[in-house]
């Protein structure tokens, strides 16, 4: 605190009274006061402003309302238009239907498991060569590049590409991680009749080869 | 004059509003409510069931109900005619559900909401709808027996459908809230009650393309061999875990109603039947382990024996034979095993049977599943051991079966089969399934060793020459047995089988093939080893294992 304090209660009793009193005046005029008329229209006016806001507060809650029930509306015919598709996808994805698809594209089964490792370009397994003549490719090459080409763009020893190709067998590329020998990775050529396409990543550095195609 | 009536109508409306407000202020404050509160169940979406790699064997969609309130319905015939082409239905069938004075039954279930929008335009009076889900199943059959099927009210009634109904159906949630005169929420309005749960998704062991390739190769079969039915099993002998699991024939769970109800069950788990040669490995096993003979032990097998005044034979008469014990499991020589297992006493050949499953259920928990048979050793007769040996006086599932094979593929370690590799809950959160329990039922040593005997089965001499697969090294064993038929309490017709595994120096797989009844030849190596050959072909390839390169080794049969 500080050493003097201004007003001590003895110093109040010190202002002579008289004095106090001597400054007390009038304020003048002071303000106007309203009218009976216009403090009603005032009030008056809130109370419309007030209901005006209310009105457009619901108007614009309903408004909402009606966006949210046309969303929904549109979410329910989107969700069931997506699993309309769904089940279309679904059934173009069964391994029957991929089955079938590969046999039109003149695919066969393999019954004796090939693989190409990738670490040394050797072949494991019993290469055969399919019965049948060997069908036209299709016109429409989306996913199915020539073996040869399949085969000279591997980076596998040259063993396993002139046995592939004496063979007829193109080396099949999945999503594979391919282990210490990275292949460049020719899209497509699936296994003939291995169902439900890529399933997996290679493990042990070894892939499954087709025996080529047939009629 | 004014005055009066003015007096008059201000009276009337008073009057009016005190009987409003007063009088029946409680009902009409109810019947107002009641007029805008609506409650409606929030239904919860069931689970999927998924296969290994996620791909959708079973799934809900928003669907509707078609339903009718009778006393709207002004020209029932008219209404059927018009309803018939786009329900696909019988005019007169519809007719008879429309007619009537009910309030509310229904027409059509689980109908697409777009056939739905197609009614609903033509403003039928009486027809309604109201929402609901429908199970479907994208692949029709494909797994059908292992996946199951719902009912009408959408719960599971067979398979893990049923087995999981709990965990699948989630928890339905109810709502009450206030709607305005079209049927929209009043946003301001009061709301409550309780969100619905969705359901869990079950993601299985199975693999749908080795699933697929199984199912089609044993119905194919089953159709040429003209036999009552077939199963086939795939396994991942180090985890016990199930790759497929087929059974034929099957039936399309997208409409189980129109199969007959024996295909909607799992033969492979449901059926138990006597397992004949397929046992004989069991013995083989406990002959080895307690050191009574080896695989080369030299036996003199006669054409017959009698054991506790019983005469056996074997399948196909021969005369006195020198096998060697490999050579014996090779021919599936009754004999031979009889010989050997008769150095065994009845609790420890029992023990060995015990401790690969035998009789008692797999633990993998699947609805409905066969303990199969394994009568005590206090109740054995004098010729108890010498069948049981051999494989009759016992019955086992195709399941079992193929878990004693994967006991030895897996170097003597039993691990439990599973079919349900995880669940995840509506939030997203995974949650793996308990790692499955395992015991040792024979040493490495042995296990090694009766590979190495069954690799002498699918060679030239062996039963089963033909599974071969090129560029691998296969170790099985054929059977045939004649079936035990339980109405007439008889032996009638055959199950043959075959259960093998590969790579056999380092097995990966186990596919167990079961033909029950076939008409057109019985022998286990003829009948399923084709089955066998397609699917574990195909499964090699499916799994990415290659070959490893090994030769098996050369074992004499004879001496």
């Amino acid at each position: 605190m500080s050493a003097a304090p201004a007003l001590s209660p003895r110093d109040h009793a010190a202002v002579p009274v008289e004095r106090a009193l001597h400054k007390l005046r009038a304020i003048p005029g002071g303000r106007r006061r309203l009218g009976t008329t216009a403090f009603g229209l005032v009030m008056g006016g809130l109370l419309v402003v007030g209901l005006l806001l209310v009105l457009l507060l619901n108007t614009v809650l309903a408004q909402g309302a009606f966006a949210i029930h046309t969303l929904e509306q549109q979410a329910t015919a989107l969700e069931i238009q997506q699993q309309q598709l769904a089940q279309e996808v679904a059934a173009l994805d069964t391994p029957e239907a991929l089955r079938q698809r590969a046999e039109d594209l003149g695919m066969v089964r393999v019954d004796t498991p090939v693989f190409l490792r990738l670490k040394d370009g050797k072949v494991l397994g019993h290469v055969t060569t399919v019965p049948g003549t060997r069908a036209a490719l299709p016109t429409v090459t989306t996913s199915a590049p020539a073996p040869s080409s399949a085969a000279a763009s591997s980076t596998a020893g040259s063993t396993s590409a002139t046995k592939s190709s004496t063979s007829k067998a193109a080396p099949a590329q999945k999503k594979a991680a391919a282990g210490d020998a990275a292949v460049p990775a020719p899209e497509g050529a699936e296994v003939a009749a291995a169902g439900g396409g890529s399933s997996g990543a290679v493990s042990d550095q070894a892939k499954p080869v087709t025996s080529g195609s047939g009629q | 004059m004014l005055m009066v009536m003015t007096l008059i109508v201000m009276s009337l409306l008073g009057a009016r509003l005190v009987e409003l407000q007063a009088v029946t202020a409680d009902g009409t404050a109810t019947l107002a409510e009641s007029q805008r509160m609506r409650t409606s169940v929030d239904l919860a979406q069931r689970g999927r069931i998924l296969d290994a790699n996620g791909a959708v064997l079973a799934t809900s969609v928003i669907a509707r109900n078609i339903t009718v309130d009778q006393t709207l319905v002004k020209d029932a015939a008219a209404e059927a005619e018009a309803l018939a082409p786009i329900l696909g239905a019988d005019p007169l069938e519809l007719e008879r559900k429309l007619a009537g004075t009910k309030r509310f039954a229904y027409v059509a279930r689980g109908v697409t909401p777009a056939v739905w929008e197609q009614i609903s335009a033509l403003a039928l009076p009486g027809i309604l709808s109201e929402s609901t889900t429908k199970r479907v199943y994208p692949s029709g059959s494909l797994a059908a027996n292992v996946v199951g099927f719902v009912g009408r009210d959408g719960r599971g009634l067979g398979g893990l459908e049923y087995g999981q109904q709990d965990l699948l159906a989630g928890k339905n949630g109810e709502m009450t809230y206030e709607v305005a005169g079209g049927g929209r929420r009043i946003p301001t309005g009061q709301e409550e009650g309780v969100n619905a749960v969705a359901g869990s998704d079950v993601t299985l062991t199975i693999d749908r393309d080795i699933q697929f390739e199984a199912q089609s190769a044993i119905a194919q079969r089953v159709r040429e061999a003209k036999a009552d039915g077939g199963t086939v099993v795939v396994m991942d002998p180090r985890t016990g875990r199930i790759l497929a699991l087929a059974s034929a024939p099957t039936f399309d769970p997208n409409s189980p109603g129109s199969s007959d109800p024996a295909d909607r069950n799992n033969r492979a788990l449901t059926e138990a039947f006597e397992p004949g040669s397929t046992a004989k490995i069991m013995t083989m096993a406990a002959v080895l382990e307690r050191h009574v003979a080896t695989p080369t032990t030299r036996l003199t097998v006669p054409p017959t024996i009698k054991v506790a005044d019983k005469l056996f034979h074997d399948a196909e008469d021969h005369p006195t034979e020198k096998l060697t014990l490999t050579g014996v499991l090779a021919k599936s020589s009754n004999i031979g095993t009889i010989l050997v297992a008769q150095k065994l006493t009845p609790d420890v050949l029992y023990g060995y049977l015990k401790r690969f499953g035998i009789g008692e259920r797999t633990g993998m928990g699947f609805p409905g599943e066969a303990r199969g048979f394994l009568p005590v050793p206090s109740s054995w007769s004098g010729t108890s051991l010498p069948t049981i040996a051999f494989g009759q006086g016992l019955s086992v599932t195709s399941v079992q079966a193929a878990s004693v094979f994967a006991t030895i593929a897996n170097d003597g370690v039993r691990v439990t089969p599973s079919l349900i590799a995880s669940t995840t809950d509506s939030d997203g959160t995974v949650h793996q399934s308990a790692a499955p329990a395992t015991r040792r039922v024979i040493s490495p040593s042995t296990a090694s060793q009766l590979r190495t005997m069954m690799e002498a089965v699918v060679s030239e001499g062996g039963t089963a020459a033909g599974v071969r697969i090129p560029g691998y090294r296969v170790a099985g064993k054929t059977a045939t047995a004649q079936r035990y038929e339980p109405s007439c309490k008889c032996y009638k017709g055959y199950v043959a089988s075959f259960i093998g595994m590969a790579p056999a120096d380092a097995p990966q797989l186990v596919v167990a093939v079961s033909l029950i009844n076939p008409r057109n030849g019985h022998f286990g190596g003829a009948e399923a080893g084709p089955v066998f050959k397609d699917v574990m072909s195909f499964a090699l390839q499916a799994q990415r294992i290659p070959p490893t390169g090994t030769r098996s080794p050369v074992t004499k049969l004879t001496w």
